[in-house]
């Protein structure tokens, strides 16, 4: 397989007056497990239903598995997915739905039922109809059926809506299992950023339908470096001061934030520095790199650069 | 596109839905066949009063059944809503659809499915009103090749024209997403051609009444020969619903 598993070039989506998506370009690697993070209605189910084929494209390119959208042949054979909801026949049991989706593979060998209901744990309700399951069992329905077919890319769009702790945490392990074990390449979305941290290799960030960052778990990690946040109201004044001081490394996050990512000096010789300078701290905390804060800068920083710009 | 009809049909095969339309068919063909009755919606009297002879043979039965195919539409409808309805209402169609089947292939075969499915019935539906006959002691009227001639092609053409009125119906439900628009319409479908008939007289909508060819052939007021029009018009909305269906899922929000 070629290293490219999903290539985005410049897509954009409007509904009437609203541009869902604009001008995204983002490429999935194989091996990857791209972690797709956006507020509600930032776009992240449209840009998978534009590819799978779900939304109709009409602007921009979409190469996935080396075949471009509109036109795939196999590329869709090769792909598992869940959009939105996981659907089932609700009257059909467990066992006849993963049935019915393995005559439309075509799909013969009887030990891949079993094995794929052991693999996402319902193997004890293989028997009950879809309609009775928990949303907790229709969402490992779900990831069965997109998972039957042995597929080389899986799209999870909000796997983990409606799991209770235990159920994300297993949840969690089946994903990294998929890539690991099977080399299963995975785009998910979700809105709890901590889960999203521990699967995903690669990030992308959506926000209000445009992409303002890609960076890698690394990258991340490193972006996230705890550190003394400040808030001040002059940033300029502030870094002027810790510059002259020899603080150590920091960043400047916006006009009001900065963050000291190492310094010699303890935070109350930080603040007393400061103070002295005649510039005023209004806030300093000690602070541990997350996804959700990371996700919070980045939003607040995209939304200044946006109200700056008008 | 076959993979998808075998699915299909797996999943008729574990829907109580699909026995409960071939019993209902086999009932309503008894009772009319045991009791001679002949009666269906929109018939009107004048030929209803030509299967009032005192006794019935087999042949008579066979088109009597005929009159009374619009019941026939009625129950088939349960095959809509089970075939390709239900699959909008649970929108189940998207497994089907990121599984990489084309849309066309899709409607094709939702309309292969609903098309062997009625065939089967309507082959039922005669099939009994010949057995009931037998059994009732009745004379065939025919010899045994002209009633296995007339069985075939009232399945034929009864079974094509509501598969006509059924590919309407699935361009409807395809372009609304909406389930009981599409059933409604099939509903009232052979109403509003025949109110519109009434009122206007406009020879060309005999073209599009689908549920009246196969009772004109059982009177005799139209000849085999005769269908070509009517089967060409039928083909021509068969195209246009499933190509344009088609069309309209490869367009539409799913």
């Amino acid at each position: 397989m070629s290293d490219e598993v999903l290539v985005i070039d410049n897509v954009s989506k409007r509904f009437g007056h609203f541009q869902a998506l604009d001008r995204i370009s983002l490429t999935i690697n194989n091996g990857d497990i791209y972690g797709l993070i956006g507020e509600n209605g930032a776009g992240k189910t449209t840009l998978m239903r534009l590819i799978t084929g779900l939304s109709f494209l009409k602007q921009g390119q979409i190469t996935l598995l080396g075949e471009a959208a509109g036109h795939y042949q196999q590329a869709l054979r090769r792909t598992g997915a869940i959009i939105e909801n996981p659907v089932a026949f609700p009257n059909l049991t467990v066992t006849q739905n993963l049935k019915l989706c393995a005559i439309q593979h075509g799909i013969s060998e009887p030990h891949l039922i079993a094995e794929t209901l052991g693999f996402v744990g319902l193997s004890a309700k293989q028997g009950t109809k879809a309609k009775q399951l928990s949303l907790g069992q229709r969402q490992r329905l779900g990831l069965a059926l997109a998972i039957l077919p042995r597929p080389d890319f899986l799209i999870l769009d909000e796997p983990t809506n409606g799991l209770d702790p235990s159920g994300i945490i297993e949840f969690r392990q089946l994903i990294k299992q998929l890539n690991e074990e099977r080399h299963t390449t995975i785009l998910i979305s979700s809105h709890i950023l901590s889960e999203l941290y521990q699967v995903s290799s690669r990030f992308g960030f959506i926000h209000q339908g445009r992409l303002i960052k890609e960076l890698t778990k690394g990258e991340l990690d490193l972006a996230n470096q705890a550190g003394l946040a400040l808030t001040v109201d002059h940033v300029t004044a502030a870094s002027q001061v810790l510059d002259e001081a020899a603080v150590g490394e920091f960043a400047i996050m916006d006009e009001h934030h900065l963050i000291i990512h190492h310094s010699q000096l303890s935070a109350a010789a930080i603040n007393q520095l400061l103070i002295q300078k005649g510039v005023a701290v209004s806030e300093l905390v000690r602070q541990e790199g997350s996804l959700e804060q990371y996700y919070m800068n980045l939003v607040s920083g995209e939304e200044q650069r946006h109200v700056q710009s008008n | 596109m076959f993979n998808q009809i075998k699915a299909d049909y797996y999943r008729q095969r574990h829907t109580w839905g699909i026995y409960v339309v071939l019993v209902l068919t086999l009932v309503f063909s008894s009772l009319i066949t045991a009791n001679e009755s002949t009666g269906g919606i929109m018939i009107n009297t004048d030929s209803m009063s030509n299967f009032g002879i005192a006794h019935w043979s087999i042949l008579t039965g066979l088109k009597s059944a005929t009159l009374s195919t619009t019941v026939l539409l009625y129950i088939d409808i349960a095959i809509f809503v089970m075939v390709i309805g239900q699959e909008f209402s649970k929108k189940v169609y998207k497994n089907t659809l990121i599984s990489g089947t084309s849309r066309l292939s899709f409607i094709v075969g939702k309309f292969a499915t609903m098309l062997i499915d009625i065939l089967g019935l309507t082959f039922s539906y005669y099939g009994m009103v010949m057995l009931v006959s037998h059994l009732a002691g009745r004379t065939a009227g025919a010899s045994t090749l002209t009633l296995i001639r007339t069985w075939g092609l009232m399945t034929l053409t009864v079974a094509f024209f509501i598969s006509v009125i059924f590919s309407i119906g699935v361009i409807i439900l395809v372009t609304l997403s909406s389930v009981v628009v599409a059933v409604v319409f099939v509903i009232l479908w052979p109403f509003l051609i025949a109110i519109l008939a009434n009122f206007s007289h406009w020879q060309w909508l005999k073209y599009i009444d689908f549920t009246d060819v196969a009772q004109a052939i059982a009177l005799g007021t139209l000849k085999v020969e005769s269908l070509w029009p009517y089967i060409g018009t039928s083909i021509g909305v068969l195209i246009v619903a499933i190509v344009g269906s088609a069309i309209i899922m490869q367009r539409k929000e799913l």
